[in-house]
């Protein structure tokens, strides 16, 4: 009936570069069972329970990254040293001098691996020197961990936690599989504590770790590749084969494509700490919906927002030094936030286009905030509809893979615009702009939906669950082998 | 979609359970499924994409090995054809001219002209470069003229250049900014019944100011001549440095030199309203010039539309030297398609046509290159790509045009799929178009395969011998390995005879010399 390939076997255990572990590999099925009867076997001892869910945590980092699991227990063993020695240093120069180096090692670690290239080829443009770039595999989540370590090492030299006395607990800290690959940017002082505690999953746990696991599921494997393979990838990879129509719709896919895979990834990792009795914040609040640039960022990756506010903007004076180092505090921070997204200038053009804005939204606020001449509801849909389009302009120099593309992408729109050929394109394109439709719409979801859902669920039985979950399975199946939908590349 | 925050669980009972066991039951459901999934697949062939066993099991061979095993057997069934001069198409890296000789160039008087360019004669060499949205905005053609240009005397220029073209903006070689009514035909939409030049358009218009600018890089004292080309009809105007000339248009192909000199630049206005004007040359006087035509979408069998006037003029004239065929990745839109039969039927009388009318030209023929499909959720190599190489091959060997496996010169089968999926990315997510750095990558290999074809030339006349060979092919029609066995009943074409061609020396003198004459209708 079956022949099982035992090499196969082998073969699944161990690292594979070209097949990472994903929560959508089949493996990860198995990992999950083998995690989740031991977890449970455990339950009642919170050491023992710790050790399991950190040994499957950096298994699950090898398994998507290989060897750099090693960087994430040396990164731990170093801040959990280095945090120790600020706690004890009595003075606050004292303190200063090891959260400097903690400062220095973390950010330098993340430079070599994420950086190096791109100031080597900064440094061949701008002089004579010719370096040749570095064969630098980036590790999975490296950025994630990084910001972890210091907002750790920060929050002990600030007083306001002391730092942890398990080992392994901070080792799980940062390895912690569900937010591991993209987050989100948890903190120790609300992560660690709730490994202490009981292992007890509410009704209104269980629903919601539910509801968000299936939806984030969709999202990311269903709604987001879907539209990434069959529209997106191709045409941000060569827009001068697109006219402007054709990229003006794919920008708006993409807009879909963004959010629904970062945010759906989230949620699968909130959904599935929460049935591991782990509660993380939500990282994603509609962000399409928000009104100004301001708005955006308290909806959008609240994880990284909120990080960079209380680690690099207060840091530099937040609003304290008067107007001016205000704005200028605002601007750095979102240049430096859009550093951290990727070692290109795309990303610093992105973070400055949206600290412009947010200043732009704070001088609008001073002068015209309280003053009212249409509706509110008619002022408030003008203001997403522009805050929107704005974050999706900025999208062309986030997704484009230089700037060449994106000028160019931007080129296409302003002067290749045509509605010719638009029935081939909608013909064509019809199931893409359906899912960006769908994408959309789910977005207009009231926020009160979701909460709907969960309640209602909390009293159906099991089988409704298993149901639910079979149905997501036969779905992502289709769509997995869905007939790809090939560019068209209209001319007339 | 906004979730609230948390709801204190004290008062609730502990789901912990009910987490184990809906995980547990889902999976055991799942694992059961993946079991019997032979008995159901036929109904529910998705199933396969979310088979737990799918990665452990002993694998089965997959479609494409099934295929390609499937070719081997029918070519070993018909061992007693003479296929082994056929077979040569499968070479990388070479130009391949279908027999066992391979000491002789595949192409041979052009790189006789080649050889006299070495050196050091006043000789100019066109190659015309047909191809689809692969090469547009000149990619991969700016790429392969650049390094013969520095190969071959250092004399640079663009080309042609079409006077408006959806890609004209893109590209960065050429630049020509219209100002005016442009009234267009092209390959698709022929509204003003004109006969189109080898980019697949025509233009018209009452009163066009141009300014075009070749953006080739170029010596500061170097001379480039800039040629207006246009088609037949009553007559042109062109108003240049306030003076205005009317020209006759009686020829399917005519020129006019609108400027020669060290500058890069041209600056005219062109008033023709029955005339169609094809577009602009920029070229040194001598050395190689490269004409890039592409026309997205197509697969060559568009070029039909030419009139066969206008390939007998140019040809008359000697103008090109070389014609290229660069198609084949339009032709692979449905997945699955592994027949190709149809291309061979359409393309033939196109290539008979070319052949035909222009004997003084000659041509090469490219595979198509990689291109890959999602085939259960992983993106790979179409799997009909080896009897469309092989249906091109024959299209080739059958007009005796020599070829140049592209697809495996590049690197075959998954090159497209490693090269639009690494960090360093050399081809676009649509796993068909090489980006900038792709283009420049398999420029060289095109280039390398050009040289060596150069220096098997080079090496026979060091040793004496003729480049031009006197052997002639082929002698056996060749069916594509797809059809191999309906084709040994039902034979689908005759051998072919071949025919002698005329010295074509005289009719590039003309070409050679166009600083002497201001007016070139050819």
């Amino acid at each position: 009936m079956i022949d099982i390939d035992w090499n196969s076997v082998l073969h699944q255990l161990l690292y594979d570069a070209h097949n990472p572990l994903l929560f959508n590999n089949g493996f990860f099925v198995y990992f999950l069972v083998a995690f989740i009867l031991l977890y449970y076997l455990f339950r009642k001892n919170y050491k023992h329970r710790a050790i399991v869910l950190t040994v499957f945590s950096l298994y699950f980092f090898y398994k998507a990254s290989g060897a750099f699991v090693g960087i994430v227990i040396l990164s731990a063993f170093f801040n959990y040293f280095i945090s120790n020695l600020i706690f004890k240093s009595k003075k606050k120069s004292g303190k200063g001098f090891f959260l400097f180096w903690s400062i220095i090692v973390n950010l330098g670690v993340l430079f070599y691996f994420k950086y190096t290239n791109f100031f080597i080829e900064v440094v061949n443009n701008f002089s004579d020197l010719k370096f040749d770039p570095l064969h630098i595999l980036l590790p999975i989540g490296i950025s994630f961990f990084t910001f972890e370590n210091l907002s750790y090492t920060i929050d002990v030299y600030r007083g306001e936690i002391a730092p942890e006395k398990g080992i392994v607990n901070y080792l799980l800290f940062l390895s912690f599989f569900p937010k591991l690959v993209m987050g989100p940017i948890v903190r120790a002082k609300d992560f660690i504590p709730q490994l202490k505690k009981e292992y007890f999953v509410s009704d209104s746990d269980f629903s919601r770790g539910f509801y968000l696991i299936v939806t984030g599921l969709i999202k990311k494997l269903i709604i987001s590749d879907y539209i990434s393979v069959n529209l997106v990838n191709y045409v941000f990879d060569g827009p001068h084969l697109h006219n402007g129509l054709e990229c003006l719709v794919a920008l708006h896919g993409y807009a879909i494509v963004i959010y629904c895979d970062f945010s759906g990834y989230s949620d699968v990792a909130i959904g599935i700490s929460k049935w591991m009795g782990i509660t993380i914040p939500t990282n994603f609040l509609s962000p399409y919906q928000s009104k100004s640039v301001s708005e955006f960022w308290r909806r959008w990756h609240i994880s990284l927002s909120s990080w960079l506010r209380d680690y690099l903007y207060i840091s530099m004076g937040g609003n304290r030094k008067g107007k001016f180092r205000t704005n200028l505090n605002l601007f750095l921070t979102m240049l430096i936030g859009g550093f951290w997204h990727g070692a290109s200038w795309n990303f610093i053009i992105w973070g400055a286009m949206h600290g412009t804005g947010l200043m732009i939204n704070k001088l609008w606020t001073a002068l015209f905030g309280k003053i009212r001449i249409l509706p509110k509801a008619i002022t408030n849909f003008i203001f997403a509809i522009v805050t929107f389009h704005f974050v999706c302009f900025c999208w062309i120099f986030f997704k484009a893979s230089s700037l060449d593309t994106a000028l160019q992408f931007l080129h296409q729109i302003v002067y290749q615009f045509t509605f010719d050929g638009v029935y081939e394109y909608v013909d064509n394109y019809k199931y893409v702009i359906i899912m960006i439709v769908i994408g959309y719409l789910i977005h207009l979801i009231p926020d009160s939906f979701p909460e709907k859902v969960i309640e209602r669920q909390k009293r159906l039985p099991l089988v409704y669950y298993i149901v639910v979950m079979m149905g997501f399975i036969a779905l992502y199946s289709f769509f997995k082998s869905a007939e790809p939908v090939m560019p068209i590349y209209l001319q007339f | 979609m906004v979730l609230a925050n948390e709801i204190p669980y004290s008062s609730s009972m502990n789901n912990s359970k009910k987490v184990i066991t809906l995980i547990l039951v889902v999976t055991i459901i799942q694992l059961s499924l993946s079991v019997f999934s032979s008995q159901f697949i036929d109904y529910y062939p998705y199933f396969k994409n979310v088979n737990l066993l799918s990665d452990v099991l002993v694998k089965e061979t997959p479609q494409k090995e099934i295929y390609t095993k499937k070719c081997k057997e029918i070519k070993t069934e018909v061992g007693d054809l003479p296929m082994n001069d056929f077979d040569a198409y499968e070479k990388k890296g070479t130009l391949i001219r279908f027999n066992s000789d391979t000491l002789s160039p595949a192409l041979q008087k052009f790189n006789e002209k080649l050889i006299a360019l070495s050196e050091g004669k006043n000789v100019k060499i066109r190659i015309a470069w047909f191809g689809d949205s692969q090469i547009e905005g000149d990619f991969i053609t700016q790429d392969v003229r650049e390094q013969l240009q520095n190969y071959f005397g250092q004399q640079k220029g663009v080309g042609y250049a079409p006077l408006t073209s959806i890609s004209s903006d893109f590209r960065r070689t050429a630049k020509v900014v219209t100002t005016g009514d442009i009234k267009t035909d092209n390959f698709k939409k022929q509204d003003y019944n004109a006969g189109l030049f080898f980019s697949g358009y025509s233009f018209f218009s009452n009163n066009l100011d141009v300014n075009f600018q070749d953006n080739v890089r170029k010596s500061s004292e170097q001379i480039t001549q800039k040629w207006l080309l246009f088609g037949r009809g009553d007559s042109i105007a062109i108003k240049l440095h306030d003076t205005v000339r009317k020209y006759p248009a009686n020829s399917e192909f005519n020129r006019v030199l609108i400027g020669s000199g060290v500058s890069n630049k041209v600056k005219f206005t062109v008033s023709s309203k029955r005339t169609p004007i094809y577009g602009i040359s920029s070229e040194p006087s001598s050395g190689i010039v490269l004409d890039n035509f592409s026309f997205r979408g197509i697969t060559g069998v568009e070029l039909k539309k030419l009139n066969s006037a206008l390939l007998a003029q140019i040809n008359k004239s000697g103008y090109y030297d070389l014609i290229v065929f660069q198609y084949g990745v339009n032709l692979m839109f449905k997945p699955n398609d592994t027949n190709y039969d149809y291309y061979y039927r359409a393309m033939r009388p196109v290539l008979k046509k070319f052949k035909d009318n222009m004997p003084n030209t000659e041509f090469l023929m490219f595979s198509c290159s990689d291109r890959a499909f999602n085939y259960d959720g992983t993106w790979k190599t179409a799997i009909g790509i080896d009897s469309l190489i092989a249906t091109q091959a024959r299209l080739a060997y059958n007009n005796d045009i020599p070829f140049y496996n592209f697809y495996k010169s590049i690197g075959g089968s998954g090159t497209i799929v490693k090269w639009a999926d690494s960090t360093v990315q050399y081809a676009n997510k649509d796993y068909i178009h090489f980006n900038y750095r792709g283009a420049k990558a398999v420029a060289k290999t095109i280039f390398t395969a050009f040289i060596n074809d150069y220096n098997k030339a080079v090496k026979l006349k060091k040793a004496n011998l003729p480049i031009v060979s006197q052997k002639t092919i082929p002698t056996k029609v060749i069916p594509t390995k797809a059809v191999v066995k309906e084709t040994l009943i039902k034979k689908i074409d005759t051998p072919k005879t071949t025919t002698t061609k005329p010295d074509i020396s005289k009719g590039k003198e003309n070409i050679q010399k166009p600083t002497e004459k201001k007016v070139d209708s050819l």
